[in-house]
């Protein structure tokens, strides 16, 4: 009666040992932004990234980031807005949206919790992890490679070629025809008229 | 009993966890795969032999001594693709031979499979088939401000991706899409 007992009682811990181990160790392999956009999560080197282009429309807090769809209206703008490629919403979900360096620059943070822009050391990182594993490439560019919109006149360009991203201060940028990393295409410390232009966000986990 | 019982149970949970350590890793293995294009499709191809017929796209053997003192072999100057006319279509611009002729060609895709094509007739790249003499490539130009200090001062705003002439190391024009139309952007 006794063995039965004790024999039932260590039936229950493992049981329990086996519940609490399976919900506790399950790798979270995603992140959710302010709107509830999920987005797949990568390691690259020691970073971990976004494996797609943000989508949010809303800054960390709650506060609404303004779409602009006018061409006169974004070339002018001079504080945080989006905007999809061609105006048509249906892009965001292949390749995110496009922000204005405002919107990256706010102090009520785009990226979600816990996440932020990269920093220009970081893409650096990237670019040297890159130049030395150029077949992971894919990791980056794969549904990235969604355009731009000019800064002055608004124009969209080069989706599902080039991709753009903003880090702290400028670009990085990936083409369909090479596995490398390039930056600076728009530089915001170099050229004060670079804030109105439409890139996209990957951000890394903190 | 009892022992066997945890046995069985430790084996689980290592089990489980090579597991979980095993996921990211094959995620990370089809994520790797990145699309570059190495062949020309089968449509160009087809294209060409309609349209240009007993002209070859030119091989990198085709390319001198010089040229490859300059490039890496992963470098192919033959032909070059991307979409210069922002309707998301794949574009090629291809150095064409036929005996010891050479053309530029540069053909837009369009929306029904095919292409439009355009012959750059403005060159005097100096070609032998035997010698393997060329030393004028083909690259991709992504957008970008060209300024040019000669033969006179100008620049051009590159929105849209462009293909560059490269005459060894020099990049000497940027052929690119606008109103409607290939133009030519001359930066020697």
């Amino acid at each position: 009666m006794k063995k039965k007992k004790t024999i039932r009682l260590h039936r229950l811990l493992i049981a329990l040992l086996l519940f609490t181990h399976c919900t506790t160790s399950k790798q979270d392999n995603t992140v959710t932004d302010i709107d509830g956009y999920e987005y797949r999560t990568i390691t690259i080197g020691k970073q971990i990234w976004m494996a797609e282009n943000l989508r949010v429309t809303r800054y960390r807090n709650g506060d609404t980031i303004p779409n602009i769809t006018d061409t006169t209206a974004w070339s002018t703008c001079t504080s945080g807005a989006y905007c999809n490629y061609n105006n048509d919403a249906s892009h965001s979900t292949g390749y995110g949206r496009l922000y204005n360096w405002h919107a990256i620059n706010d102090s009520r943070k785009i990226a979600p919790a816990g996440w932020h822009i990269p920093t220009d050391e970081e893409i650096a990182s990237l670019e040297a992890w890159l130049e030395n594993n150029p077949a992971a490439a894919g990791k980056i560019n794969t549904n990235g490679l969604g355009g731009y919109r000019f800064g002055s006149g608004g124009t969209y360009h080069t989706m599902g070629f080039n991709g753009y991203w903003w880090s702290a201060s400028r670009s990085f940028e990936m083409y369909d025809w090479s596995p490398r990393l390039f930056t600076g295409f728009v530089d915001v410390q170099r050229n004060k008229e670079a804030v109105t232009y439409g890139l996209a966000v990957r951000c890394i986990k903190d | 009993m009892i022992r066997w019982l945890w046995i069985i149970t430790l084996w689980f949970l290592a089990a489980c966890n090579e597991r979980e350590m095993q996921a990211p890793l094959a995620t990370a293995v089809a994520n790797n795969i990145t699309e570059q294009a190495t062949a020309l499709p089968e449509a160009l191809a087809d294209h060409i032999k309609t349209n240009f017929s007993q002209w070859h796209v030119v091989e990198k053997n085709d390319y001198s001594k010089t040229w490859w003192s300059f490039y890496d072999s992963s470098y192919n100057p033959c032909w070059a693709r991307t979409d210069i006319n922002d309707d998301q279509l794949a574009d090629y611009a291809l150095w064409l031979k036929k005996d010891n002729q050479l053309r530029l060609v540069i053909c837009t895709g369009t929306a029904s499979h095919s292409f439009a094509n355009y012959t750059v007739n403005d060159l005097n790249v100096p070609f032998n088939e035997k010698e393997h003499n060329l030393a004028a490539g083909i690259a991709v130009a992504p957008p970008a401000q060209i300024d040019v200090a000669y033969p006179r001062i100008q620049s051009l705003i590159l929105k849209s991706n462009g293909f560059a002439l490269m005459e060894l190391e020099e990049r000497t024009r940027i052929y690119y899409w606008e109103n409607g139309n290939l133009q030519t952007f001359y930066t020697k």
